[in-house]
């Protein structure tokens, strides 16, 4: 069982009720803001990454097994996060997002070796393919959906296969290589563990052969126990086993009624127009498996609750998945412990502000999530 | 002209020897089949890597008065996109130079990376664009890129990184590297441009220099071929409006007096006798008493370093006196960036910072006082 806490890469509240963020550059620069702050009316010029170190390092005091590093087109990049809060942490794995296109595969396996050097073995990567349309072109990236998947599958193939210094040699579409391999002593190092993120055909082919989890944003549970038979069927073709991921903002308080009266006091200071903006902004992309639509100025927090969970995070900023988990902290642990009865073996969790909450949720949640301890008794 | 001093962190190693394997600092000598007892190799024995030998010699770096730390690629090197961000909150002060190549990273992504790390640290990135000359019979990450092909690549990655930069919403598509509507979000505007230093090269290389480079690098020759070497290139860049500085990057064996200087290397060659490991299958073994005075090329110019390990062939050998006196002269030719190296890494940068610099200040701020 993995439980990773998700860094905020793109801005940060210090109180889930402020309607913009005051953490990092990504709202207006106001009185009470940090990295920057303001002294004098003027910017401190503190730099955002400082904040995200100490987020690194209270995830990792507070019980969790590694940090995921999100990667967007408006947010800090995962790899100079990465090589300092190796520096900064001791047991803390990290994990990068990734599109295979940003690096040449030998250049990434070789940056990830030194990465395990540089920090014990502590890498692992969540590989993403990119959700295509104008996004995917402002990376300079112009191939189609299921391409892209192909290219996924080349680059892992190529990457696996350099990693342990033999010589290899491959000719695929996107890559060809003769006679590569990683030199020693950068050769052999531990394997970065592989989440692997989408829910078309084509993405589930390519997971089969490489990923070692399937992440995926909450959905009702029949839809997740449907995906994941398919993961499952999928990688036994291959002979694999692919490991379900799960990931959720979590806002657990003492009581049920502690944590619904948050969520109602930050409803109340949602800013509707410019949660429209952002979603006209968003615009088309093709990738398969986003979730609902955003909701809609007027709509009351009872509306957006789905079965136990409540679909309202993405519109209170927080990010990650607008779909995510409220209530006490036991039943916080109860909802762990059924996803962990349906299979899965990896937690992705976030929440607001991301620093004081993975402090609350690794002191009062993990500590009662049963299944966290339970030695899987079934083999591959 | 304010002249800027780097300082090389050594990628793949290092020691008090010439000969690479017998460097007890990291695990990184070919020959070597179980790492040297003092090796910090990264296994959890007693908690050291690699990376905090270097983190000390970036602290030496910028306690000693250096202007910044130059990373170099090497095949079995630690990646020095990687180093620069696992020291950039170690050093407050110093530049990073980490070394790029433009074949092995997505244009936009390089200048996603680069914003962040011009926000975390200051503003304190440069970036090296490099060519690989000798590919040798197996390159490591099995491609065969000709030189023409990597200059046309770094040209465009510059062109694209520069324009998504500072010309939002920017569109480009070159034969390597296109983008549509690009350009950073407002949260992360507002920072430098990445520094750019590019290396000497064919005719090519020259054209994108003059175009993109901030700091040209020429190869270390004598005062009178690199003063006509910046005159060509000079020309170029101002074909384009442009004025660049001028950089060489060397080895230095410093010594209180010259006698010693050379007398410690050439104790160093002849200690790196026939069984030194060859660089590539290209070189010959090398050794011989008069090989080295072959090498003399100048009063405190030495050309044998590139025969006992990877970098710069020629390099500086004398004393603290006569050694300001020569940078001294580059820097009235023209040259205003040194980039400077000696092993071992951190004892050198001690005795190069505190010995030689202040002396190589005190002159060149007497040649710019003069120049104006």
């Amino acid at each position: 069982m993995q439980f990773h806490w998700r860094i905020p890469v793109h801005g940060d509240k210090a109180d889930l009720a402020k309607p913009t963020y005051t953490r990092g550059t990504w709202g207006p620069l106001l009185e009470g803001n940090q990295t920057p702050g303001l002294v004098d009316g003027e910017p401190d010029g503190k730099p955002y990454h400082d904040y995200l170190l100490e987020v690194a390092k209270s995830a990792e005091i507070a019980g969790f097994d590694g940090a995921l590093i999100p990667s967007f087109p408006d947010s800090e990049d995962p790899w100079v996060i990465a090589s300092s809060v190796a520096r900064y942490t001791k047991t803390l794995r990290f994990m990068i997002a990734y599109q295979p296109m940003w690096f040449d595969p030998l250049y990434a396996a070789k940056a990830s070796a030194s990465l395990q050097r540089l920090s014990g073995g502590r890498l692992l990567f969540n590989i993403i393919t990119g959700g295509g349309g104008p996004q995917q072109l402002w990376w300079g990236d112009r191939i189609a959906h299921d391409d892209r998947y192909v290219r996924t599958t080349e680059f892992l193939d190529v990457f696996k296969g350099v990693w342990n210094g033999a010589s290899f040699s491959y000719q695929g579409k996107f890559f060809q290589v003769e006679d590569a391999r990683l030199p020693p002593p950068l050769a052999g190092q531990v394997w970065p563990e592989l989440y692997f993120v989408g829910s078309s055909d084509a993405a589930l082919a390519a997971q089969g052969k490489h990923a070692d989890y399937d992440l995926t944003h909450l959905e009702p549970f029949d839809n997740l126990r449907k995906k994941f038979a398919r993961v499952k069927e999928l990688a036994s073709k291959d002979g694999r086993n692919v490991k379900p991921a799960v990931r959720f903002n979590i806002l657990a308080r003492r009581t049920p009624e502690e944590a619904w009266a948050e969520v109602r006091r930050a409803w109340a200071q949602v800013d509707w127009d410019a949660h429209e903006a952002r979603a006209r902004r968003r615009g088309a992309g093709d990738a398969v498996g986003s979730f609902r639509a955003p909701p809609k100025r007027g709509q009351k927090v009872e509306d957006l609750v789905v079965e136990n969970l409540w679909a309202g995070f993405g519109t209170l900023l927080s990010q990650g998945s607008p779909l995510g988990f409220v209530g006490s902290y036991e039943q916080a642990a109860e909802c762990i412990d059924g996803y962990i009865r349906a299979g899965v073996e990896g937690f992705i969790l976030s929440s607001t502000p991301a620093l004081e909450e993975a402090l609350r949720v690794g002191e009062e949640v993990l500590p009662l999530v049963r299944g966290a301890t339970v030695v899987r008794a079934s083999a591959e | 002209m304010t002249i800027e001093v780097l300082w090389r962190l050594p990628p793949s190693g290092d020691g008090r020897a010439i000969r690479a394997d017998r460097w007890t600092r990291g695990d990184y000598s070919p020959d070597r089949k179980l790492p040297h007892p003092y090796a910090r190799t990264g296994v959890q024995r007693d908690g050291y890597t690699y990376y905090d030998q270097l983190s000390q010699i970036a602290r030496a770096a910028e306690l000693t008065g250096f202007d910044g730390l130059w990373i170099p690629q090497s095949p079995a090197g630690e990646e020095p996109l990687v180093v620069a961000g696992s020291l950039a909150r170690e050093v407050r002060r110093l530049t990073f130079v980490p070394s790029l190549r433009a074949p092995l990273i997505s244009a936009v992504y390089a200048a996603k990376i680069a914003v962040s790390f011009q926000r975390l640290s200051g503003g304190r990135l440069a970036w090296h664009l490099a060519t690989e000359d000798d590919q040798g019979t197996r390159p490591w990450h099995g491609r065969r890129w000709s030189v023409t092909e990597q200059i046309a690549r770094t040209s465009e990655l510059l062109d694209l990184a520069r324009g998504f930069w500072t010309e939002p919403p920017f569109t480009y598509k070159g034969r390597y590297y296109e983008v549509q509507d690009g350009g950073f979000a407002a949260a992360l505007q507002g920072e430098a441009f990445p520094r750019v230093y590019l290396s000497d090269g064919p005719d090519d290389a020259l054209a994108v220099s003059a175009r993109h480079a901030d700091v040209h690098i020429l190869p270390l020759g004598s005062v009178e071929s690199v003063r006509a070497r910046i005159a060509e290139i000079d020309r170029l860049a101002a074909a384009h409006g442009r004025t660049l500085r001028y950089g060489i990057e060397a080895d230095v064996v410093a010594r209180p007096s010259s006698d010693e200087a050379w007398h410690d290397v050439r104790r160093e060659w002849q200690d790196a006798t026939d069984k030194t490991v060859p660089i590539s299958a290209a070189v010959a073994p090398v050794g011989s008493p008069r090989e080295f005075d072959d090498r003399v090329i100048g009063t405190h110019l030495w050309s044998g370093f590139g025969r006992v390990r990877p970098g710069p062939s020629v390099g500086f050998v004398g004393g603290y006196v006569d050694l300001a006196d020569s940078v001294a002269a580059y820097v009235k030719a023209g040259v205003s960036t040194f980039v400077l190296s000696a092993n071992p890494h951190l004892e050198e940068a001690y005795r190069i910072g505190e010995q030689l610099l202040p002396l190589v200040r005190a002159r060149t701020s007497e040649v710019s006082r003069r120049a104006v």
